[in-house]
């Protein structure tokens, strides 16, 4: 059931259902017919056009939440590892999402120790075919000459795969679809600002994770038919606070925090998560070479996450974002053992405070069906305060 | 001088105790370390090292003047420069180079976890400041940044003028450095890599990481003598460099000595020599050379007498390193009856993988870091790892598995799967925490070890061997 924000039908959220329910089957016969499924560790780092220019399937592996999987991760790695992290292990082995098994390949980007680890692991117990790739960690020419050298044998390795070249013509075709979906989903974001709420933050969530896994073309034609049922609705004013939710990861399936925001009476306005908002931001220059602007684009312009050194643009990024958005309070959701995420948040309240005079409430997660009562109380309280000031 | 008698026991001669009494009143008197503080650390001291050894006490002695040192640094008048743990590229000793004592250049939580945590046992309220402040308790984070945190906040150790940051290895160590960059203002020098080797790539070093390395230790190296208002000298450099080189020496002679059987000294205390190198200012280098040129010959002693803590014949295994805080640790692997001759620290057979032709020192470093295997990968952990098992002719693995420290975070589960699969020998995951015996104590851990060792015991009795497959 959607959260609907105005009165009347919206068809587009409807037919999204429909198509995420059947892309594991549109998969399976692409996959018969000899298309390579290439599955990726999402956070933005993985340029979904090079897989698209070699006629390949990009496919975000992003599902996250349950207890189980973590679980059984336990026989591969120590608990001390990011959630999201040990979910994705766990995944892999239970079998149960087909997202995991189609792929052909999985894409890692070496960002982190928890992803470093990750990577290390699937290669290691043989989970699948891996391709790593590094992501430096500051924004400068060399590091930049890194990632670009990063992204050029990825290239080569699905060109490998797939036998098809990424041409720089197929690559510019991919950059312009690609370029498309995020000026949509910048277009759907912007309407956010309005006070007359037309979409929920649930619904918004649930686009950007169906990008990750349905067809492109399909997505594009999703957002633009949803752009025009927004565009000739009748939005009525949202009253509840107005929310900025952020941290380390969102990942598919993992609703517990939005639906706790929104039973509680409030509103997710807009989200800044390693599978968000930093694949849209930016669009990819479509004048010179391609492999250049992608890695400009990806590297170098990306909003940073918090294992960048110096990692104060993201901060400042979020206080920008509070201000744009018209932001009540911010939610700060943090996965456990992502370390870079748990230190800044012992330093992010005070700025914020400082800078807007907002509050911030900070979350940690195991994926852990108990933490739900204690969370309950305190997103209430959080909203509840709120209100009150 | 209350300190008097501690500080001999731990190496220091009557003069120099003399010459730095005033040092040593203040230092103390700064840390608050008075008689009874001295009483408990002597109990420490002779509880957990080996001080028959004079290379072992000369070391605690070069730990506690490194502490004074680092307390005192601001008002003596000295530039201040951290590197945070665990320290990369050669950068300390080629800034405390080109300082010549006017600048002190040290692992500040280094200094402290041993000095002020391992021998004096006075370490948790720095670290409970640093949990309020920056790093919370109970997300398994790492002690080390803790205490960095901490002991500037209680004004214990001086805000430096300069931090120098690695952004790859460690998450924490990084955020660390940027929470201080952020709330006192010290301006940074990082030095980022990237960790993105494919699982069969080491002993090769891929030629793009290797100059990206480089060029970030060279880039870190200018700007730091660039805010230091120094002069990069690469003579300087050299004459620390030799001096260096012959503390890297001892330390290539302490493992040939630890071959022997039985090893003629606890792993522990080698431990507290060996990582001198790592946190030692400019001025204390040559005491620190001094107490490993003192424990060469004196293990090799031990080794011709066929002394050791533990008789002839016990069974042999390798680990990361030994919890250094804790004491209880090191004494049950040895009341276990098991030997630890080598650990993944202490392993420098990488040494034999250098090209003795480089460009230039921050090649050279580079390439000394990444095939220690450390800032590598965990394939490379567990390549040094079979080595070991293989040289040292070892009989089990007992891994000191960090909850605390993400980047060692898969060496275990990995390193059990591999080496038993491959040698036929146990291995041992030990959770522990390195730095913090809050979390979990030695004593915690009795069952596990002793069962541990009557297994390596009972095996070796039946003559069950290692096998490569």
């Amino acid at each position: 059931m959607h959260n609907r924000m105005w009165d009347g039908e919206m068809k587009t959220l409807d037919s999204l259902d429909i198509h995420l329910k059947n892309r594991a089957g549109e998969l399976e016969g692409l996959k018969a017919e000899g298309h390579k499924i290439i599955g990726y560790y999402p956070g933005g780092y993985v340029p979904e056009e090079i897989i698209l220019a070699c006629d390949a399937l990009p496919v975000g592996l992003n599902r996250g939440g349950e207890h189980e999987p973590v679980l059984i991760a336990g026989a591969y790695l120590p608990r001390w590892i990011d959630t999201f992290c040990r979910s994705q292990i766990g995944l892999k082995v239970l079998g149960g999402e087909p997202a995991y098994n189609i792929a052909d390949l999985f894409v890692a980007p070496v960002t982190d120790n928890n992803v470093r680890i990750l990577g290390d692991a699937w290669e290691f117990y043989r989970l699948g075919e891996i391709f790593k790739f590094g992501v430096p960690h500051r924004k400068t020419e060399r590091a930049l000459k890194y990632y670009l050298h990063g992204i050029n044998a990825l290239k080569d390795k699905i060109e490998d795969l797939t036998g098809q070249k990424a041409t720089e013509e197929r690559l510019n075709e991919a950059i312009h679809l690609c370029n498309r979906e995020r000026e949509l989903f910048r277009k759907i974001s912007f309407m956010r600002k309005s006070r007359a709420l037309s979409l929920s933050g649930k619904d918004y969530i649930r686009l950007l994770h169906a990008s990750l896994w349905l067809d492109k073309s399909v997505m594009i034609e999703i957002l633009e038919s949803l752009v025009r049922e927004m565009e000739g609705m009748e939005v009525r004013p949202g009253t509840g606070p107005r929310i900025l939710l952020t941290g380390s990861t969102l990942a598919y399936g993992d609703g517990k925090i939005i639906n706790l925001v929104e039973e509680a009476g409030g509103n997710v306005v807009i989200e800044h998560f390693a599978e968000g908002l930093r694949n849209y931001w930016d669009d990819v220059a479509l004048d010179g070479n391609p492999m250049n602007a992608l890695a400009e684009s990806y590297f170098h312009r990306r909003i940073t996450p918090a294992w960048f050194r110096p990692s104060r643009e993201m901060r400042d990024f979020l206080i920008k974002l509070a201000g744009e958005f018209s932001i009540d309070g911010v939610i700060w959701y943090n996965l456990m053992y992502r370390d870079s995420y748990t230190v800044q948040a012992t330093l992010f309240p005070k700025i914020l405070k400082d800078a807007t005079g907002l509050p911030t409430l900070v979350i940690e997660s195991d994926y852990d069906v108990e933490e739900m009562g204690p969370f309950r109380t305190r997103i209430e309280t959080f909203i509840e305060i709120i209100k009150g000031s | 001088m209350y300190y008097a008698d501690l500080l001999k026991l731990c190496g220091w001669e009557r003069d120099q105790i003399k010459r730095e009494a005033s040092r040593l009143d203040e230092a103390f008197g700064i840390l608050g370390l008075g008689p009874e503080e001295m009483k408990t650390a002597d109990g420490r001291v002779r509880d957990g090292y080996d001080i028959d050894l004079m290379g072992v006490r000369k070391a605690l002695g070069v730990w506690i003047g490194g502490l004074v040192d680092v307390v005192l640094s601001k008002k003596e008048g000295k530039k201040i420069v951290y590197y945070s743990f665990p320290p990369l590229g050669g950068l300390g000793g080629r800034i405390s180079a080109i300082g010549k004592g006017e600048i002190l250049c040290v692992c500040p939580e280094f200094i402290l976890d041993i000095a002020l945590g391992a021998i004096f046992d006075r370490i948790d309220p720095i670290m409970e400041t640093g949990e309020d402040k920056a790093l919370p308790h109970g997300a398994a984070l790492c002690a080390m940044n803790k205490i960095r945190v901490g002991a500037i906040e209680k004004g214990i150790i001086p805000v430096p003028d300069l931090l120098l940051a690695s952004s790859f290895y460690c998450d924490q160590g990084g955020q660390t450095d940027e929470w201080l960059r952020e709330v006192y203002g010290i301006p940074w020098v990082v030095l980022d890599n990237v960790m993105d080797s494919a699982w069969d790539e080491f002993p090769t070093l891929n030629p793009e990481r290797l100059s990206y390395m480089a060029a970030e230790i060279e880039n870190a190296w200018t700007e730091a003598a660039e805010i230091l208002g120094q002069k990069p000298d690469e003579e300087d450099w050299g004459e620390y460099a030799e001096l260096y080189s012959r503390f890297v020496a001892g330390i290539a002679e302490t493992n040939s000595a630890m071959r022997a059987d039985p090893p003629p000294v606890s792993q522990s205390n080698l431990q507290l020599v060996r990582f001198l190198r790592n946190a030692t200012s400019y001025d204390r280098f040559p005491d620190a050379l001094e107490a490993i040129e003192r424990l060469v010959p004196e293990l090799e002693e031990r080794v011709k007498s066929g002394k050791g803590p533990l008789p002839k014949g016990s069974p042999r295994v390798t680990s990361f390193l030994i919890p250094q805080r804790d004491h209880a640790v090191a004494h049950l692997i040895e009341q276990a009856g098991i030997a630890i001759p080598v650990t993944f620290l202490s392993y420098d057979a990488y040494t034999g993988m250098l090209d003795p032709t480089y460009a230039t020192v921050a090649e050279k470093s580079a390439r000394t870091e990444l095939s220690r295997g450390l800032y590598h990968s965990t394939a490379a952990i567990l390549y040094w790892t079979r080595k070991a098992v293989e040289d040292f002719d070892l009989d089990g693995v007992l891994w000191s598995q960090p909850i605390h420290c993400r980047p060692m975070a898969s060496s275990g589960f990995i390193l059990k799967k591999a080496i038993e699969e491959e040698f036929g020998i146990p291995v041992l995951i030990l959770e522990v925490d390195w730095y913090d015996n809050r979390v979990i104590s030695g004593e915690t851990m009795r069952t596990k070890i002793e069962t541990f060792g009557h297994l390596l015991a009972a095996k070796k009795a039946r003559g069950e061997t290692r096998h490569r497959s």
